[in-house]
């Protein structure tokens, strides 16, 4: 009794504040709405239907996108790790000429991505695309029909999916010790021995992370084996977004992503495993930045060079195509004709002298900033949570918040309404439904797990002693936070905030669900005018509403991303 | 650093406030402007290309006040069943017969005859007058007649799979899309058997089954007609304003089938969504909207078939003369689709598109 | 000052410290010393508050701090590891816990530049990253951290372990010379009985959890009570067996044959008239010059006997010489 007394004595009512908006947030947003919208998509008329179960697994098509799409997510784990280790390497860790030109060629995925990346590549590579057109007349062997089926999409979804490395591993690497490497090189290990034991194990954690998301990513790829897939290759997640549209098929579609997601939450639950086994700190008093190494043998750094630059190509190029075919129209792009008088701005013009041609990028930054931020600060307190508790809560814990994971977000979109279509008690009888929160809540809920999963790496290679060290200095909790943990880790939390931020900018899949009618989102303008029902120069469209959207994304990552890394 | 974080921060906090506090008033408050005071807000999936910011114009200059809605046709039908409980919207525009006979069916729909229902031809609305025909879409199977005569080409859709030579020279459009089900429609018409599995015969399955193999599917953002230009797949089906957009867009002569048995239409619909907060302003845009006067403009404008016979008399010339092409509607049941169609969709996704 | 009473401290099913009694007293340099993995540090995080104890208190002035949060002691700490702030400059480290404690903007700067004058840290050192300090002067910061709350207790963990030889000496002084100055109560963390030894007020020498022995340095190193503390600190002889016999056979105090006997090694004379010491014979077979002193290695019976002869301008002796050597059997411990 007594010790109970004095238990309750010492927990902070700033504590309980912050379990139960986390509890709150949690039950609200990701486990009522999902929960109810699974039981109102498998029960019908008050008995389970397993139906699903029985079309999905005698369905050959089914089950063969269903293969293709862990083929793709396994090689991508093989593909992606190493194209994205080397492309780290040589901007961060080994003496490569250019390697400022060349990191801004490998950055470039993080402005371009999903169905313009794979446009800009399907127009470089396709048997009508630009190399094609242009090679075919040197070399008569050259084989325009390559780029179509798995190697297409490995090929797309490799070079696609890197910017996770460019960002977390690069990090990662920075923060090595370089005496660890000049300890190693003193003992005699040769370069790659170093790379082998000394550099790469201390990057094992965002190896972890990075290899969940990119599985994942593989998991759900859409665009790319859409466009470029051909009958060969078609993956699972075009299918699942058809069927969760339709009210008949939807229990298939749900299905599916359930059966992705358990997928995606055994990887993880693996890597949670190793990762635990494994001392990544740096224990070194007096770290010393890294240096960057020379590379010693002639051969191997020639090799080195033309590798890295040869990649620079592939990712630069079909980006430098959609930069310049945007300025003309479609039949231009259509014919690769590149002649002047095809060039004008008037795909711009149309653009922006339409009236209201700017609300949607302002309602499209400001919903997806919101949401980026508040995203990162609920990661954050909840990371804090899981890396202090490492029993049960903290499992427990991430596991709810990676509940997002396990639906499309056509789903997670159409449970938010069905749940919250009325006044709910949980939200204190408001009706969500019809507010412009209902749309900020659902940008927040599907970026939750990916942000989650970064910032919980980026806990791990924190040193507790800091913390013990500013409250032995009469810190509070809060105060420490503030000004101790959250400097340490506030390059990733910038990056983990431009990464969604990038990605809900042009966001359509939930959007078009949810936007409030006074607050139309650029995704549903580009959707609408790109689309090829849409009459007009839908491609060339595309076009300019890439590059649109590579600037804002730039402008982004400079502003909260680039100059904090430079002052470092 | 921390400075600009934090002014970032604030300002975010800011505009999230104002955007809440504005979506609050710009709801509830009515601004006066115009005759109807009260705001409304329409959803539709033929917004885009400009045609939002036309209609709103347009009837602002008319007294109304509007904010348009828009998204593709499926998500923007899935959203209007959504919001069920709690609809947003005031007025629907723009989807078709099949999703306007679900809305009815789930009570989403308020019954309201406006002035013009009788221009519209009984088959292009609903017998209830729950929703109404506004423009209408023949579906057609168009071909690159440089590859295909008059005499060579199709007659009619089942050419396609029967007749060896056009395997593998025909476009599919997803079958989540209208122009592809009311295809299907057409098809599935012709096989009908209330026994058979989802009321079509054995032997219409099958030959569902050779109409999608023998087809091409093109990609999402596969430009099916550059394709037909480049003789790649020198035949897709098509909507009919589509025939017009494209042939200017391409600057090329598309060639069209013309079954005998007649062509599917889909008609798109305007209806006004129960639960409306003002039904009389709704009633009146959709009685303005729907009005002879209103949908010749906007057939002027977008080349688009009204459905109102008045109206259609001074669309655009090609428009007229197409339509003239495609006089014979083929008949199809509705309600009989509509019973089905999710589930036709679902057994081919599933067991017959490899 | 600082009360141990009964203090229990478990990591799950495992007792690191049973059953702890300690009192510290007002301004004492006060060193928990012992072999890694003895349960000190546990002891010190618990004073700090970082490790919550099973059962028992413990009390500061008095007061049962026993549930008090960290934050809420006023006990400066400095780590092993030192937990700088990487992301705040010299000055922002030591400013850290003032402006925790809502000082206004001069008071910060006035008390940092005062405790960064006595730490020895200069300006410009002031407002460097911490990542471009030298051990030595991270150390200072470190300590500057903690001195510049003025707290009642300084905790010291192993502050100097990791440094050369030469900065871990002038560190030292430096060390106690402000403790001195400061009249802080100290409790200090080694493993190293050299540092302990010059540092402490009185020592607690720790082994696998248990408190083998309180004293004063002297009473440490010259009235061990223990084997352990014994072979702990400093150099010593072990004596067994038939040397036992020989010790036996000419001092009047008999010892154990069966124990292992202790004798410290400069405790061991090679010249001497004292009537209290006892002669015997060994022979020379292995030294070590050491600068100030040579370090001896005799064969006597079947034992090797150490000591220490200062090299103050004496002869050399050379391997293989016999010799005689005087000890005193009273200096002879067994336990």
């Amino acid at each position: 009794m007594e010790k109970i007394k004095e238990y309750l004595k010492h927990i902070k009512i700033s504590s309980i504040i912050i379990y139960t908006l986390l509890s709150w947030f949690i039950i609200a947003f990701l486990v009522y709405p999902n929960i109810n919208l699974i039981l109102k998509t498998f029960i019908k008329d008050g008995q389970v239907s397993l139906r699903a179960f029985e079309k999905l697994f005698s369905s050959k098509r089914a089950m063969m996108s269903l293969r293709n799409s862990f083929v793709l997510a396994f090689s991508m784990i093989i593909t992606v790790n190493i194209v994205g280790t080397f492309i780290v390497l040589v901007t961060e860790y080994f003496e490569i000429k250019g390697a400022k030109i060349l990191k801004i060629g490998f950055m470039s995925t993080l402005v371009y991505a999903g169905i313009v990346l794979v446009a800009g590549y399907q127009f470089l590579y396709s048997s009508n695309g630009f190399l094609a057109k242009v090679l075919s007349d040197l070399i008569p062997s050259y084989n325009v029909d390559w780029f179509v089926g798995y190697k297409a999409v490995l090929f797309i979804m490799t070079f696609a999916c890197t910017s996770n490395h460019m960002i977390f591993l690069s990090n990662a690497i920075r923060n090595i010790d370089h005496g660890t490497i000049e300890a190693a090189k003193n003992m005699g290990a040769s370069q790659f021995l170093i790379l082998k034991k000394v550099v790469l194990p201390v990057l094992k954690p965002t190896f972890f992370s990075i290899t969940v998301l990119t599985f994942l990513t593989g998991l759900s790829a859409l665009s790319a084996p859409i466009v470029v897939g051909g009958k060969s290759f078609q993956t699972i997640n075009p299918m699942i977004l058809q069927f969760s549209k339709s009210p008949v098929s939807r229990d298939i579609g749900a299905l599916m992503a359930i059966i992705l997601g358990i997928a995606t939450l055994l990887l993880l639950i693996i890597m949670n495993r190793v990762e635990k086994g494994g001392n990544y700190i740096s224990i070194s008093k007096v770290k010393t930045r890294i240096i960057k190494q020379k590379i010693n043998s002639r051969l191997v750094n020639i090799i080195i060079h033309l590798v890295a630059y040869l990649l620079f190509i592939i990712y630069i190029a079909p980006m430098l195509l959609v930069i310049v075919f945007s300025f003309t129209n479609t039949i231009a792009i259509n014919t690769v004709d590149l002649s002047f008088s095809n060039f004008s701005l008037s795909n711009y013009m149309l653009l922006f002298t339409r009236r209201g041609a700017f609300e949607p990028y302002l309602v499209s930054i400001v919903y997806s900033m919101s949401a980026a931020v508040i995203v990162a600060i609920i990661c954050l307190v909840a990371s804090n949570i899981i890396h202090k508790k490492e029993g049960k809560v903290g499992t427990i814990l991430e596991f709810l918040l990676l509940i997002p994971w396990l639906l499309p977000a056509t789903l997670i979109a159409m449970g938010l309404i069905m749940t919250y279509d009325l006044p709910k008690t949980i939200l204190f009888n408001k009706n969500l439904v019809g507010s412009p929160l209902l749309m900020l809540s659902a940008y927040v809920i599907v970026t939750l797990p990916f942000s989650l999963r970064m910032l919980k790496a980026a806990y791990f290679g924190l040193d507790n002693a800091l913390v013990d060290a500013s409250k032995s200095m009469g810190a509070s909790g809060f105060y420490t936070f503030r000004r101790v943990i959250l400097p340490i880790l506030l390059p990733t939390v910038l990056a983990v905030i431009v990464l969604s931020f990038n990605k809900l900018l042009p966001n359509y899949d939930l959007s078009v669900f949810l936007y409030h009618p006074a607050y139309k989102p650029l995704g549903i303008v580009i959707k609408t005018a790109t689309e090829q029902e849409s009459p007009g120069d839908s491609k060339a469209i595309m076009f300019v509403y890439s590059v649109i959207l590579m600037i804002i994304s730039t402008i982004a990552i400079y502003f909260f991303y680039g100059r904090n890394t430079k002052r470092k | 650093m921390k400075k600009s974080l934090q002014i970032m921060l604030m300002l975010i906090i800011a505009a999230s406030m104002s955007l809440y506090a504005g979506g609050q008033t710009e709801m509830d408050e009515a601004e006066d402007q115009g005759m109807h005071k009260d705001k409304l807000v329409i959803y539709t999936n033929s917004g885009s290309n400009g045609r939002d910011q036309w209609i709103t114009d347009l009837a602002n200059q008319n007294g109304f006040n509007i904010t348009v809605v828009e998204g593709g046709g499926g998500d923007i039908f899935n959203r209007l069943i959504a919001e069920k409980n709690s609809p947003i919207a005031d007025v629907a525009f723009g989807l078709n017969m099949l999703n306007f006979a679900e809305l009815k069916k789930q009570d989403i729909l308020m019954k309201y005859k406006p002035d013009w229902a009788s221009e519209v031809d009984s088959s292009m609305k609903d017998a209830d007058d729950y929703y109404h025909g506004i423009v209408k879409q023949a579906i057609v199977l168009v071909y690159n007649p440089d590859v295909y005569t008059k005499e060579t080409a199709p007659k009619d859709w089942p050419d396609l799979w029967q007749k060896s030579e056009y395997h593998g020279q025909y476009n599919i459009f997803g079958l989540g899309g209208g122009t592809s089900r009311t295809v299907l429609a057409s098809i599935a018409m012709r096989y009908l058997d209330s026994n058979g599995e989802l009321g079509i015969s054995a032997e219409g399955w099958e030959e569902i089954k050779q109409y999608i193999q023998n087809g091409y599917m093109n990609a999402d953002g596969e430009d099916y007609i550059q394709n037909l230009v480049d003789k790649k797949i020198p035949m897709t089906m098509l909507w009919g304003s589509g025939v017009i957009d494209k042939q200017e867009a391409y600057s090329t002569v598309l060639g069209v089938m013309s079954p005998e048995i007649g062509v599917p239409f889909v008609v798109e619909q305007v209806g006004v969504l129960e639960g409306t907060d003002s039904p009389d302003t709704a009633k009146a845009f959709v009685n303005w909207f729907g009005s002879s006067e209103v949908q010749a403009a906007w057939a002027q404008e977008f080349g688009t078939a009204p459905a109102n016979s008045v109206s259609m008399k001074s669309a655009k010339a090609e428009a007229v003369e197409l339509d003239k092409v495609l006089s014979k509607a083929q008949y199809i049941d509705w309600a009989f689709v509509l019973e089905n169609v999710n589930q036709w969709v679902e057994k081919i996704e599933l067991e017959f598109v490899e | 000052m600082i009360k141990f009473e009964n203090v229990v401290i478990k990591y799950d099913e495992f007792v690191a410290i049973n059953d702890f009694n300690l009192e510290i007293k007002e301004g004492e340099f006060f060193t928990l010393l012992g072999p890694s993995g003895c349960g000190k540090t546990t002891l010190l995080r618990s004073i700090v508050g970082f490790i919550d104890i099973f059962s028992g208190r413990i009390k500061v002035n008095d007061e049962d701090v026993t549930h008090l949060p960290t934050e809420k002691r006023n006990i400066g700490i400095v780590f092993q590891s030192y937990a700088l702030f990487p992301t705040m400059n010299v000055f922002e480290n030591i400013a850290f816990g003032l402006k925790v404690n809502k000082l206004s903007k001069e008071e910060v700067k006035k008390e940092v530049y005062e405790i960064a004058r006595k730490v020895d840290l200069n300006e410009t050192q002031l407002f460097r990253n911490v990542s471009e300090l030298s051990g030595g002067q991270q150390q200072r910061v470190a300590i500057a951290r903690a001195l510049v709350l003025k707290p009642k207790i300084l905790c010291l963990d192993e502050p100097l372990s990791n440094l050369d030889a030469k900065l871990r000496g002038q560190l030292r002084q430096e060390l106690k010379k402000l403790q001195r100055d400061f009249g802080i109560t100290t409790i200090y963390v080694t493993h190293d009985q050299e540092e302990a030894l010059t540092l402490s007020d009185r020592i607690a020498v720790f082994n696998k959890g248990n408190l083998e022995q309180i004293g004063t340095p002297h009473e440490i190193y010259n009235k061990s009570q223990s084997e352990f503390v014994c072979d702990f600190i400093g150099d010593i002889n072990k004596i067994t067996g038939s040397a036992i016999d020989t010790i036996n056979s000419l001092s009047e105090v008999k010892f154990d044959r069966n124990k292992t006997a202790f004798l410290r090694t400069e405790r061991v004379l090679t010249v001497c008239d004292d009537k209290k010491y006892i002669k015997l014979k060994a022979e020379i077979i292995d030294f070590e010059y050491n600068g100030i002193f040579t370090r001896y290695y005799y064969q006597m019976n079947d034992n090797i006997i150490m000591n220490i002869e200062k090299n103050d301008g004496s002869d050399y002796s050379s391997i293989g010489e016999k010799i005689d050597l005087y000890i005193n059997p009273a200096d002879i411990k067994q336990f």
